[in-house]
């Protein structure tokens, strides 16, 4: 044991007398892992908080196709599925979107059938009257409305319509409200402009989750021109949208992979001069092959876990602490109204012990390897070069 | 040595600084399961919601799930992306994996021609209950 720390602490005044190097090694490195590590922790979070909310959604969803585009369907289609063995309800749903051209934002409009007006995260409540609305975060920011006040939308026959604001949601909710204007369900099909008869699309409710699959395939069958959402393919849009491997994360998460590919391999390619020349002396003063290769494995374990430590902590700290504000700009694209994120800290055991485990070992063994090749010649031709 | 005990107990502390960290997020995610997830599924489905409100910028990035299939350039065929959301999507897997439009069953069969001389390729037969079923009045709010 004491032996070891011996080598240790050898292995640290090495790494010492060049304190630029080895301290630039250290940045560039924990910023690596830094920047891996918050793309998979902000993308599993929320993978994760979608996952969760979504069980709340309709089990199904009916929307009618004409010409490879989603167009309103018939209110009476709801009866006959609202007829099927093991639905339990169906409900028509209004919305759609209206573009704000002052604040150039598009906002979603939804209609809220009827039920309780009073609801968790609505501060004041639904609208019950023609006239009301109730807002998102988002929304009730960019226009300073509040409860009680007033908001001015343009609606499909590009009327100004006046809406007095008897409810804003929450900013806890603000990943699901933030764009949107919840009126009556009757209001909102007068504002999209939606025929008489008409709903954007049905949702459905299954009594039993393992009939959701024969449920949609009986509404298949019986309107062909339909296109039957399950819940589960709700769920596997963002599992896709937010995999690691999909399109911009995965850029950024390549990058930073490369950018330790690349350290990596300026390790592996070769020793310094003066590194040669380090090991050749420790040969010549009686060090073994065993002792040389343990101190450049210290040397490795140093650099590679300071900034494992160093990069997740920064990591969590920007992704749960910070709301991820170096990749919101990526997220957000051209979105005018684009929520505050807060995502859900969650971190996976796994995830931290895979990062470990792709960088610290590979680290590792590209300082070690190099010393191995220097560390068996002859410590007279190591030194003389 | 005594660099290898300072070492080893700023690398102590930086693991507890992190254990830390990992123990404050289970907390907070329990947290949140507890206070938050009720009221957030409760809302979701009461207003019947099927996406996040992440990006506004085109109808098939604001409800991905609900959208004509969702993929790139749907816009106009042809055309460059015009949103950077679009680009954070992946594609499609027949993309990378073109046997799974195969095990999709996205075929079907070939319908006899009929009066105006087309076949039709029928994606199933149509049972004559759910057929006679179909074109009821109309209504809304359904329950059995």
């Amino acid at each position: 044991m004491r032996r070891h720390l011996k080598i240790l602490d050898f292995a640290l005044a090495s790494l010492q007398r060049r304190p630029f190097k080895n301290w630039a090694i250290i940045a560039v490195y924990a910023f690596t892992v830094a920047v891996v590590a918050s793309v998979l922790f902000l993308t599993q979070s929320i993978r994760r908080e979608a996952a969760q909310l979504f069980v709340g959604a309709p089990e199904l969803t009916v929307q009618r196709m004409v010409g490879g585009r989603h167009v309103p369907i018939d209110i009476g289609v709801g009866e006959t599925i609202a007829a099927f063995p093991s639905v339990v309800g169906v409900e028509p749903r209004f919305w759609g979107y209206t573009y704000d051209a002052v604040t150039e934002s598009t906002i979603t409009i939804m209609g809220a059938g009827p039920g309780m007006a009073t609801i968790d995260l609505v501060e004041g409540r639904l609208p019950t009257r023609p006239t009301e609305s109730a807002i998102g975060a988002g929304v009730a920011a960019m226009w300073g409305a509040e409860v009680g006040g007033e908001v001015i939308l343009v609606d499909a026959a590009t009327t100004g319509v006046l809406y007095e604001v008897v409810g804003t949601f929450e900013s806890p909710s603000d990943i699901l409200t933030n764009d949107l204007v919840v009126m009556t369900a009757e209001e909102a099909a007068l504002f999209l402009g939606l025929p008489e008869g008409k709903a954007t699309d049905l949702a459905v409710r299954v009594a039993n989750d393992n009939e959701i699959d024969t449920i949609a395939a009986k509404v298949k069958r019986a309107f062909p021109d339909s296109r039957p959402i399950t819940r589960s393919e709700v769920l596997r849009t963002y599992d896709a949208v937010f995999h690691w491997r999909s399109g911009m994360m995965l850029a950024v998460f390549s990058g930073g992979l490369i950018a330790f590919v690349i350290l990596a391999w300026d390790k592996a390619t070769g020793l310094s001069a003066e590194e040669r020349r380090e090991i050749g002396i420790l040969k010549a003063v009686g060090w073994d092959t065993g002792d040389v290769l343990e101190l450049k494995m210290w040397e490795g374990v140093v650099i590679s876990s300071t900034s494992l430590i160093l990069g997740l902590i920064t990591a969590m700290v920007h992704v749960f602490v910070l709301g991820a504000p170096l990749l919101t700009p990526m997220l957000r694209g051209w979105s005018v109204l684009f929520p505050e994120l807060h995502p859900t800290p969650h971190v996976d055991p796994y995830l931290l012990f895979a990062i470990g485990f792709l960088t610290v070992v590979p680290y590792v063994a590209a300082t070690v390897a190099p010393s191995w090749k220097a560390a068996v010649t002859d410590p007279d031709e190591v030194v003389r070069g | 040595m005594s660099r290898a005990r300072t070492f080893i107990v700023l690398g102590t502390l930086g693991l507890v600084v992190l254990g830390s960290l990992v123990g404050w997020t289970r907390y907070e995610s329990r947290r949140w399961k507890r206070d938050d997830l009720p009221q957030l599924r409760a809302l979701s489905s009461r207003l019947h919601l099927s996406d996040l409100a992440l990006w506004t910028e085109a109808r098939y990035t604001r409800h991905p799930s609900q959208a004509d299939l969702f993929s790139a350039f749907q816009d106009s065929p042809g055309a460059p992306e015009h949103f950077p959301a679009g680009s954070i999507v992946s594609p499609s897997p027949v993309l990378t994996d073109p046997l799974s439009i195969v095990a999709s069953g996205s075929g079907g069969r070939l319908r006899d021609a009929g009066s105006d001389g087309r076949r039709r390729a029928m994606p199933e037969e149509r049972s004559p209950d759910v057929v006679a079923a179909r074109g009821s009045s109309s209504g809304w709010a359904f329950t059995p």
